[in-house]
Parts: C-alpha cells; structure tokens; sequence
C-alpha cells in the first residue's frame, strides 16, 4: 500500500514535471511570408488595373464578360490587401490595435472583488498582464497587445458569471489565453485582429466578387468565353482556399497548443467544463462554418484536451509540414485540373507534372525551408522564443527532439525532391509535345493561332496607350508613334487566319492613321479612327475565337 | 446608486445570483436602451474567441426584459390600493402560488380550483400580473416551470417596495425598443456545470 501510493505521487509528481511540447510559431511563420507575397499582390493589381483600364481593354483581354470578371477580381484583391495592410500595420504598432480594441469594445479597468479575485489569479501565474472588463456578452475572454510585450485579457460578463458558477473552469479560459501570450499570438490573432477578418471576411467577399460573377457569365454567355469563363472559375474556386489553408491550420494549432497549456496547469477537467458550458446550442449553421476559420471544433479540442495527449501532441507537430505539402505539391494541380479538362492547357499531363513540381518547389522553396529549419532548431528555440514574449515566472521550456525531427522529415524530403534530377526544360517540352501524334494536327488554324498565342503577341493596345499618354510632348509623342508602327508591323506579320484575317489588318490600317492625326495634332479625327480600329479589332477577335470552335474541340491540340 | 440599479442588483440576487456582480451595470445599460441594450444580449460575434458566449451571462437581460414588457400589469399591480399593507400583498402571492400548486398536482380533482369563489379584485390583479410575466419569460426562452418560479419569486420582491418598484418600472420601460436573438438559456449541457438561480 504505502509503495503503491509512492509510486501514485512520483507519476503526478513527474506529469506537473513534464514541459508542454508546443508546436513552432507557424503564424509568425505564415506571416513574414505573407509580407513577401503582398508585394507580388501589388504588383499584380497594377497589372490588372493598367491592363483594364485601357480603352481596348475588352477587345485586348477577350470580350467584355472577362473584363468584367477581371475587373471583380481587382476589386477582391483590393480588399484583400487592405486587410492585409492593416494586419501589418497592427502588427507594426501594437499600441494602436490596443486602443482600438479598447474604445471598441467598451475596455474597463475594474476593481470590483470579483474582478481582483481573477487579477489575483492571473498575477500568480503572470503579474505583467492586466485585466480589462467588458459588459459585452458575445465573448468570454480574449487576449490582446497593448505593445510588443505589454498584454492585456478582455474579460467579458460571461467569465464573470463562470467565475460564480464554476471558478475552476474559468480559470482554464483564463490560462488558455495567458498561453497564447507566450508564444507571442496576440499580435498576430485575438481581439480585433485583422488577420482573423482576413479569412472570415474574405470568404463571403470571395463568393460575392468572384464565383458569382464568374458563374453569371459562365450561365449568361456563351461559346469560347463561357467555356474559358468557367475554367477560370473553376480555377479560383481551388486558388482561394490555397491562400487560407496554412492561416487557417496556423490558428487552429495555436488554440490546441493553448488548450494544452491550460490542462498541463490546471487539469483537463476544468478545460473540458469551460468548453461545454460556454457552447451555444442555438448557434446557426452558418456561425458555426464560419467559427472555424478561426478555431478548431470543439469536439476535436474536447478530445485534445485530455490528461496524458502523449502522441496527439508530436502528432500536432506534423500538421504545419503537411499543410505546407499540400500548398505546394498537392493543391497547384488541383487549381490546373479545370484548364486541363477544358484543353486550355498545351503540355501532356506527365510532361506537365515533372515540369510542375520542380516549379512548384522552385516557387515555395523558402517556404519549405523555413519549415524544416524551424522544426530541427525548435527544441533549442522554444525557451528563447516564449521568454521574448512573456515576462512571467520562469517555466521548464524544454521541448523533446523526437516530434520535431519527426516532423521535419517531411519538408526535408521535399528538398530532397527538389534537389532530384526531374528537371525539363519549356523548350523540350514544347518539342515533345510536338512530336506526339496529333499533338496540333487536330486544331483548326484558328485555334492553333490563339494557342500559339497569337493574341498575346499583338502589343498594339499597349503601344496606342503609351502614345495617348504622350499626347501633349512632341518628342515623347513621336517615339511614341514610331514603337506604334513598328508593333503594327510585327502584328501584320502573323494576322488571325480565315475571315478575321481582313479584318485585323483593317484595323491595323485604322490604328496607324489614328497615331498619324495624334502625331499632326488632330484629336477629333484621331478619336475617330480609334473608335473604328477598336472596333474592327474587336470584331477580328470574335471572329478568330468563333472559329476556333469550343475548346473542347481543340482538345486535340 | 438609482433606482434601476439598485432593484436590478435586488433581482439578480434573487433569480441569478452569479449575475449580481455586474448586475447595477446591466440594468442601467438596459434602461439607457439602444446600442447599450443591444450589446446585453449574446450573439454570435464577428470574432468569435476561443470559448463562445453560449448562454452565460444572458438570464439577468432576459429577465429584465421580461419585468419590462409586462410592465403594465405589474405597475397596475404595483399601483393598486391593497398593497398599502406588505404583509397583505405578499399573502396574496403565496394563495396564488398554493393554488398553482394544487392545480397542478396529481390526483387534484379536475376543476376543484375552479369550482371555488370566485376570486376577488387584489387577487386577479396578482393573478393577471403573474401571468403576463411568466408569459414573457417563456416567450423569452425560459422553461415553463422555470418562468412559474421565477415570476412568483419576482412578484415577491416587487411587492416588498411597491412605490420604488413602481419608479424602478418606469425607468426601465422608459426607452422602448431594443431587439434580441432569442436564446433560451435553457440549462447547459455538461453534469459539472451548474445553473438556474440561487
């Protein structure tokens, strides 16, 4: 007996002992790339937006239906990186999050007995961080910065009541989001964190600005553009859920680490109470999606949330690596799958995989890296990584090496891959891609001129535009006209076969005497030439994607 | 600490205890109506933290809301003659809480309430009084036995203090408006947690 009870005491003895294993902070991770991609978003709206807003911009993108398409997607994007601007900007100045937090949502210091019963509790595990109460009754708790290392916890009427009816388990949401403190979340999610808005208000503006439209088109219109409208949705419809998917699985680890946090220091039964009792069991479907953008499902927490995790805890480790695999080797041929099947794509599908992956991982090779550095060098990190965050009481920060060498192994196998001999170059793919059989001979001439890119090789458009900017400098005006002339001469020499051909060179004519009234400084017949050249280049277009029939049709190409 | 403070923290104590703490505040945010009043109620909400609302810290509102719709009868109630004597009124409310009681009992004979006089001026008022609360509290959520209870204990706390419940009333109706989600604050799932007042 008196064994048996030693024995009893030295396993408690040794699981209060035991470190939390934490996983890395992927958010942080998701976010410096983030900062990285937000510069090609720029420039890839500036592109968009130059390329629409031009006065042939419906005949030089293909039709008024995809300029309306592209134009929606401008505006989405737009969106988009206005929240991500301001997620930056909040990360940059946590002061001024703080205190918009704290106007908000009605902040209070409070110094009522129940109020100093939690800071007590709160002291005692990390004295740096304050409360702050709300009447609000949509939340319990939330963590926020009010500057790089100064957090304070939001604490809602709801906590007060827990408190009253179950001290315990309000202390576990309590140490749920002091745990977050230490791996530095506040900054990046919690109260009024952007970067949450980012995937909760990006879904539905997603819907609205570009499957909708896109579906609209696709229903409304007809023949080539229909068909190319709904490969590009199909497309975006896999494009945006691979930007949110390593947020998303960043978020969810980061609310399972800080759940774990809070069994390993007030036991798992407090936690599991806590998640019971504030369930809403009239929250609507939709609410409910939406929630787990941001949060991992209950039950999936309630399972996590156990005495002894052991190896759901290494498991966790393995999440982020596998994202990443799926963003990099999985998802890119999904979102091709609907250009494949519709034919808008040259290249065989075994050409085009050993081409793609090399791509893929030329592409995501920081991203891949950065992964497995982060798990090899965690163990050593993790003390370092918390004590930059949190000022509280010295805790055991060692963390085993086995789960993060386990978890490492996969993005140091997709190096390997990388580093693997499945290199080919474009040039021998479009050789090889020639050489099979019936690669091009079942296109019609038409379409194998679009495939070719015949329409992407007209610079016209660009050049007439460049010529109206110069509109007023004589100098600028006359180079202007000459690189006009010559992109004339270059689009004359591979026109649009069949009944577009006449067309096309018709406007052509129309394009250089316009530039030739601009050049004499005659606005009102130039205006009039380029209505008509815009017109019969329209007309050459339509005429081209009519006869190069559905792309079904050139499947064969 | 006004009126509809102090009457909001006298009902908390009374029907939702682990409310008491903050209790002045909601009930002056719910007299203030609007944006005030809105932000009583849980909701889904945009960001939602790690631990939803559900139904915690949603009775008090509900409650008071409920004081307030039936305002009319109870300040009818409230303004009557025979609640000059306190001891008097609060009979009143235990006859009606007895005859309930044996309403509903097994084994009552059917119509044996009814079958007695018929009931005199002070005890319909109680009687209407009761009923149009215990109507909005069921109406608000509440469970039917959980709104009976809850409308006698509230009846008994108002008729201690007729003429400061009867200002109490006018503050609180004072603002009209002021829509919520209907969450019944049913009692939550879990053999841990405990709820319910007192």
């Amino acid at each position: 007996m008196g064994s048996r009870m030693m024995t009893t005491t030295t396993a408690a003895q040794r699981r209060s002992c035991r470190p939390v294993l934490k996983t890395p902070p992927w958010l942080w991770v998701w976010l410096v790339f983030l900062l990285i991609g937000l510069l090609r978003v720029i420039s890839g709206i500036h592109t968009l937006t130059v390329a629409i807003g031009g006065v042939n911009a419906p005949a030089a993108l293909g039709g008024a239906a995809l300029t309306m398409v592209t134009r929606f997607e401008i505006i989405f994007g737009s969106l988009l990186f206005v929240i991500f601007a301001g997620g930056v900007v909040t990360v940059a100045f946590p002061q001024v999050r703080g205190r918009w937090v704290e106007r908000r949502f009605m902040l209070l210091a409070d110094d009522r007995p129940v109020i100093a019963e939690m800071q007590r509790f709160v002291d005692s595990k990390d004295p740096s961080i304050r409360l702050r109460v709300s009447l609000r009754a949509d939340q319990v708790a939330r963590i926020y910065p009010m500057g790089w290392r100064k957090t304070r916890v939001a604490v809602f009427r709801p906590l007060v009541v827990l408190w009253r009816h179950d001290q315990k388990a309000a202390q576990a949401v309590l140490l749920h989001e002091m745990a977050h403190r230490r791996q530095g979340d506040q900054l990046i999610t919690g109260l009024g964190s952007p970067f949450v808005w980012l995937v909760r208000i990006g879904v539905p503006a997603y819907l609205v600005l570009v499957l909708i439209p896109s579906a609209v088109f696709l229903v409304a219109g007809g023949g080539v553009m229909a068909s190319f409208i709904a490969a590009l949705a199909g497309t975006l419809a896999v494009v945006f859920p691979s930007l949110v998917i390593l947020p998303i699985i960043g978020l969810w680890l980061a609310e399972l680490d800080a759940d774990q946090q809070a069994v390993e220091a007030g036991g798992h039964d407090p936690l599991q109470r806590a998640l019971q009792a504030a369930a809403d069991p009239h929250a609507h479907f939709a609410s409910r999606v939406m929630a787990l953008l941001s949060h991992p499902p209950r039950r999936l927490r309630l399972r996590c949330a156990v005495a002894r995790p052991g190896g759901a805890s290494a498991l966790r480790m393995a999440v982020w690596p596998a994202a990443v695999a799926v963003f990099v080797l999985v998802l890119p041929f999904v979102i091709d799958a609907p250009l494949n099947l519709s034919g808008q794509a040259q290249i065989p599908w075994e050409l085009y995989f050993k081409l793609s992956v090399h791509v893929e991982l030329v592409n995501d090779l920081p991203l891949v890296i950065a992964t497995a550095a982060l798990l090899l060098a965690w163990p050593t990190l993790a003390g370092p990584w918390e004590r930059l965050w949190s000022s509280g009481p010295r805790r055991d920060t060692h963390q085993p090496w086995w789960p993060s060498l386990a978890a490492a192994s996969l993005p140091v196998g997709m190096l390997l891959l990388f580093l693997a001999p499945i290199q080919v170059s474009q040039q021998q793919l479009i050789q090889q891609a020639g050489s099979q059989e019936g690669s091009f001979a079942g296109c019609s001439p038409a379409a194998r001129w679009l495939l070719d890119g015949g329409l992407n090789r007209s610079e016209v458009s660009t050049e007439y535009e460049q010529l109206l900017q110069a509109d007023g400098n004589k100098s600028a005006l006359g180079a202007a006209a000459r690189r006009l002339d010559t992109a004339i001469q270059k689009a004359l020499h591979d026109p649009p076969p069949g009944s577009a051909r006449s067309v096309f060179i018709t406007s052509m004519s129309e394009y250089r005497i316009a530039a030739q009234d601009m050049v004499a400084d005659n606005t009102i017949a130039a205006d009039s030439e380029i209505s008509a050249a815009s017109s019969s280049y329209s007309d050459a277009i339509d005429r081209v994607s009519m006869a190069a029939g559905s792309i079904q049709a050139s499947v064969g190409c | 600490m006004d009126v509809v403070e102090r009457w909001s923290v006298r009902i908390a104590q009374r029907v939702a205890p682990a409310e008491a703490d903050f209790a002045a505040e909601v009930g002056a945010a719910y007299a203030a109506g609007g944006k005030a009043r809105q932000e009583l109620w849980p909701r889904p909400s945009v960001q939602p933290g790690a631990f939803g609302a559900g139904t915690l810290g949603a009775y008090l509102p509900f409650v008071l809301r409920a004081v307030a719709d039936a305002g009319d009868a109870l300040l009818a109630l409230l303004g009557s003659s025979f609640l000059g004597n306190g001891l008097a009124a609060g009979s009143l409310i235990v006859a009606l809480r007895a005859a309930r009681s044996a309403k509903e009992e097994p084994g009552t004979p059917a119509g044996a309430a009814e079958n007695g006089p018929p009931p005199a001026p002070e005890g319909q008022a109680v009687a209407l009084a009761f009923e149009s609360l215990r109507a909005r509290l069921v109406s608000a959520g509440f469970r039917p036995d959980q709104a009976s209870e809850l409308a006698f204990v509230l009846l008994e706390e108002l008729v201690t203090d007729p003429a400061d419940a009867t200002l109490f009333l006018q503050a609180l109706t004072a603002v009209r408006g002021g829509t919520a989600r209907q969450v019944a604050p049913q009692r939550p799932r879990g053999k841990h947690t405990r709820w319910g007042p007192g």
